[in-house]
């Protein structure tokens, strides 16, 4: 059904060249010595940088301590999200008793929590496990209460014309139809634990891309700095594009008719 | 003409009133109708007239303030059986269920799982979609997504089928072919049929009786039998002749004469 769009040589050509633009413009600056090479090394250098610190499994050893920490952060984020803002959609009660806390708590920002997660639980694990699950919480918890209450009532009279149980309807009507909402969530929620891994490194770990940035600035290595800085952007590009190539297997219903 | 059958529906002095504000509105006043088993009954009425409330009332999902609505010798209640069928205005089809899903989803719980692809698939035989199962719906046509609706309604094999303007929202071709397929289903199904309609034409083709309401609050103005055989001919001097009987209850002989707008 869903055919793939065949996409023009020019249009690709056109969306690359601004980056491709940039690159060119820095590594001749860097190499004609027009910015100083300790603030901004040359592309080539970076690169070589990246294979070099690659090869000796540097590189692989703090993004895979990172990712761990995202992910055991993010499923715990996930789950507290989802299980949460499903009472807060269904119960007008739970949701009166927890609303005013929500928005109250909802605008601080994840760095501030840092500090308090370290006076609570010293600087290990737990404490940057903890900012990722608060960090992917709020928006999984705000989506899902969205997703539930935005259910059609038109749909529900259906099922209750068809004399469904309520756990049917749940199953069947509600949670469908607060899938494309949780997964939005889902997707904000994974973009908020990437930044909150690398925002807990930079300030208590030994491990990790965010130590490794630090790391490398404190000992004068901008290269360094440069591929970490980079290797958060590619991985969390990513992420979403793995994310959202779910949502449209999964949610194939709400897009199947686009090609008709 | 069904008289000898017995009854399928009792509207009982049926009354209906909403507290709007503080205030009570009269939207069906003292309503009585006798529907017998297998009869197609028509209700035509302007918008607002409560003929919509009527059917949710039959159907449980609104409460009947005085009078009793009897189904089979039992009042309307919320017993696990479905024993009505109901197809909306809008199809109301689940987005994220195949054409096939949403009809299972008509099926009751306690219906074993090796039964239900042979209901599924006379169902989707009787209401002409085969080869569309595994479609979503919004890869569906108006009249096709209609036509599921319609299934889903029948699947449980209910007695009564409840149609709430269920083609109001389509073209008018669509509409036509439409009203051919419902007397099929009908005349194949067996079923006492129950619909709402602000079309005239529509009301006179498929009939058995044609009940128009009038409006605020909505009571029966005049109960008209169509005795002609079916299918009928839109054009027949019998056909002609109840529509501006109709027509009569609506437009008052001053405001309009039927005449021209037919």
């Amino acid at each position: 059904m869903a055919k793939k769009r065949k996409i023009p040589v020019t249009e690709i050509i056109v969306s690359i060249l601004a980056p491709v633009l940039l690159l060119v413009i820095w590594q001749i600056s860097a190499q004609k010595g027009w910015v100083n090479k300790a603030l901004l090394p040359a592309v080539t250098r970076i690169f070589d940088t990246a294979v070099g610190i690659s090869e000796t499994g540097k590189l692989s050893g703090h993004l895979l301590a990172s990712l761990s920490r995202v992910v055991k952060g993010f499923l715990a984020g996930a789950s507290l999200g989802i299980a949460i803002g499903t009472l807060m959609g269904f119960s007008k009660w739970v949701n009166h008793f927890l609303s005013s806390l929500v928005s109250l708590l909802r605008p601080i920002p994840m760095i501030a929590w840092i500090p308090i997660f370290i006076l609570w639980m010293g600087i290990g694990e737990l404490t940057k496990i903890s900012v990722i699950t608060l960090g992917t919480f709020w928006p999984v918890l705000l989506n899902t209460i969205q997703g539930i209450r935005s259910v059609d009532n038109k749909l529900l009279e259906v099922a209750k014309v068809l004399k469904k149980k309520r756990k049917t309807i749940v199953l069947k009507v509600v949670f469908p139809a607060a899938l494309p909402s949780i997964f939005t969530g889902l997707r904000l929620g994974m973009g908020a634990a990437w930044s909150c891994v690398v925002a807990a490194e930079m300030i208590a770990a030994r491990q990790g891309i965010g130590f490794m940035i630090t790391y490398a600035r404190e000992t004068a290595k901008p290269a360094e700095v440069f591929v970490g800085v980079f290797v958060i952007g590619l991985i969390g590009f990513f992420i979403d594009v793995l994310l959202r190539r779910l949502e449209s297997h999964l949610l194939k219903w709400n897009t199947a008719g686009v090609s008709k | 003409m069904n008289a000898e059958k017995e009854l399928s529906l009792n509207i009982d002095h049926v009354s209906k009133r909403f507290l709007i504000d503080g205030r009570e509105l009269n939207i069906l006043d003292d309503i009585n109708l006798e529907i017998r088993q297998g009869e197609f009954i028509s209700i035509v009425g302007a918008s607002g007239c409560g003929k919509s409330t009527l059917l949710k009332m039959i159907i449980g999902l609104e409460n009947v303030t005085d009078g009793r609505i009897v189904i089979d010798g039992g009042e309307v209640t919320s017993s696990e059986e479905v024993k009505i069928g109901m197809a909306f205005q809008e199809a109301r089809l689940y987005p994220w269920l195949t054409v096939a899903e949403n009809i299972e989803f008509g099926i009751p719980d306690h219906v074993a799982v090796a039964d239900r692809k042979a209901l599924i698939k006379k169902q989707i035989g009787l209401v002409g979609l085969k080869g569309f199962e595994k479609a979503y719906p919004n890869q569906l046509s108006g009249g096709m997504q209609q036509r599921v609706s319609i299934a889903r309604a029948l699947v449980s094999d209910p007695d009564i089928l409840l149609l709430d303007e269920p083609f109001g929202a389509l073209d008018a071709l669509t509409r036509i072919n439409m009203q051919n397929e419902i007397l099929d289903i009908w005349k194949k199904a067996k079923k006492t049929m129950l619909l709402v309609t602000h079309d005239i034409d529509e009301a006179i083709f498929l009939s058995d009786r044609i009940v128009v309401f009038s409006g605020r609050p909505g009571q029966i103005r005049q109960i008209i039998p169509v005795d002609s055989s079916r299918p009928r001919d839109r054009s027949s001097a019998e056909f002609v002749r109840i529509r501006k009987n109709i027509f009569k209850e609506f437009f008052a002989e001053t405001d309009l004469d039927p005449e021209y707008y037919i």
